[in-house]
């Protein structure tokens, strides 16, 4: 008959049981007595402690730190930037300037563009008689 | 033995933890069976399974505010006293580490006689084939029928780590047994058996 390998360890088991020696007990009662009872460690809450604080003083910064205030685009404020006028003046004159180095004709909208340019420009600043037409 | 059967270990181990001994030395009594032949089966002889019974439950007793009764308290007990077997065997093995190899433990001679005649005394063999914590696995499932996940808490391993080291013992058992033909198709082959381990 096949036994089962289990029932061997369990049955073997047992033959190895022992009791215990009498003298235990009161051996480790009279260690007891010496031995304080430890208390419990505390929580590990420096790591969060220190997360937190970190946190904290990152809020703070962002909240409170000192910024640069941004520069704002003033046309009027800037007394070395040029006036609207003068930059479409300026911005007319380097067109006229860019499409007279062209080789080949100009073409009619070209044309067009150029005159409502210096039309402009005249009403602006009056006539620019150096410029070319 | 037991002269608190009515309250459970759990209640005793709260007001142990409370700072009273008579409790803890209730719970000395319930357990030291137990944990004797636990310790038994790791060490080399009964005089060293003794010393390191009592030192276990000092211990237990001085780190008795970090148990959590997440887990029994003996399964606890079982953890604190492996680490007590386990420190002393590094001792061992830091200053004795010329001394020649002691004998291997048979607690008692008249036992082994018996089994002898009897056939092959699978625990005494795992004395020389086994190490240490694949004993106490097998000692544990067996004997004290604690699950995986049990195991793996006194043994500070996991639940399938256990599973494996179980499996590894008895194969090691039943292929000596069926080497030495001493047990030749009386011994059924483990497997099934692993199959049915509760995690």
């Amino acid at each position: 008959m096949k036994h089962d390998f289990d029932d061997i360890m369990r049955a073997q088991a047992r033959r190895e049981l022992r009791e215990a020696p009498a003298g235990i007990a009161a051996a480790v009662r009279a260690r007891l007595t010496d031995a304080p009872l430890e208390r419990a460690r505390p929580a590990r809450t420096l790591p969060i402690a220190l997360a937190a604080g970190l946190a904290a003083a990152a809020l703070l910064a962002y909240a409170f730190w000192p910024r640069t205030p941004a520069v704002e685009p003033s046309l009027a404020g800037d007394p070395a930037a040029p006036s609207a006028p003068a930059l479409a003046v300026e911005l007319t004159h380097k067109g006229i300037q860019y499409a007279s180095r062209i080789d080949r004709p100009l073409a009619d909208e070209w044309r067009l563009i150029v005159q409502d340019s210096l039309q402009l420009c005249d009403a602006l600043l009056g006539q620019l008689p150096n410029l070319p037409r | 033995m037991n002269r608190s059967p009515s309250i459970d270990s759990e209640a005793l181990v709260a007001r142990a933890q409370a700072g009273c001994r008579e409790s803890f030395g209730l719970l000395v009594e319930r357990h030291q069976k137990g944990l004797y032949n636990f310790l038994l089966q790791r060490v080399r002889s009964p005089q060293e399974a003794e010393d390191l019974t009592q030192d276990s439950f000092v211990r237990a007793w001085r780190r008795l505010a970090t148990y959590r009764d997440r887990w029994r308290f003996s399964t606890w007990l079982y953890a604190v006293a492996r680490s007590a077997a386990a420190d002393r065997a590094r001792e061992r093995r830091e200053f004795t580490q010329a001394d020649p190899p002691e004998p291997s433990f048979d607690p008692d001679p008249a036992a082994g006689l018996c089994a002898r005649e009897e056939g092959e005394n699978l625990w005494r063999l795992a004395r020389t084939l086994l190490n240490e914590d694949q004993r106490s696995a097998l000692w544990l499932f067996y004997v004290e029928e604690r699950s995986a996940a049990e195991i793996g808490k006194v043994l500070e391993t996991s639940a399938i780590a256990v599973r494996v080291m179980l499996f590894r013992a008895r194969r090691i058992l039943a292929q000596h047994l069926e080497h030495d033909g001493t047990r030749a198709g009386a011994v059924a082959p483990p497997r099934s058996r692993m199959e049915t381990l509760s995690p």
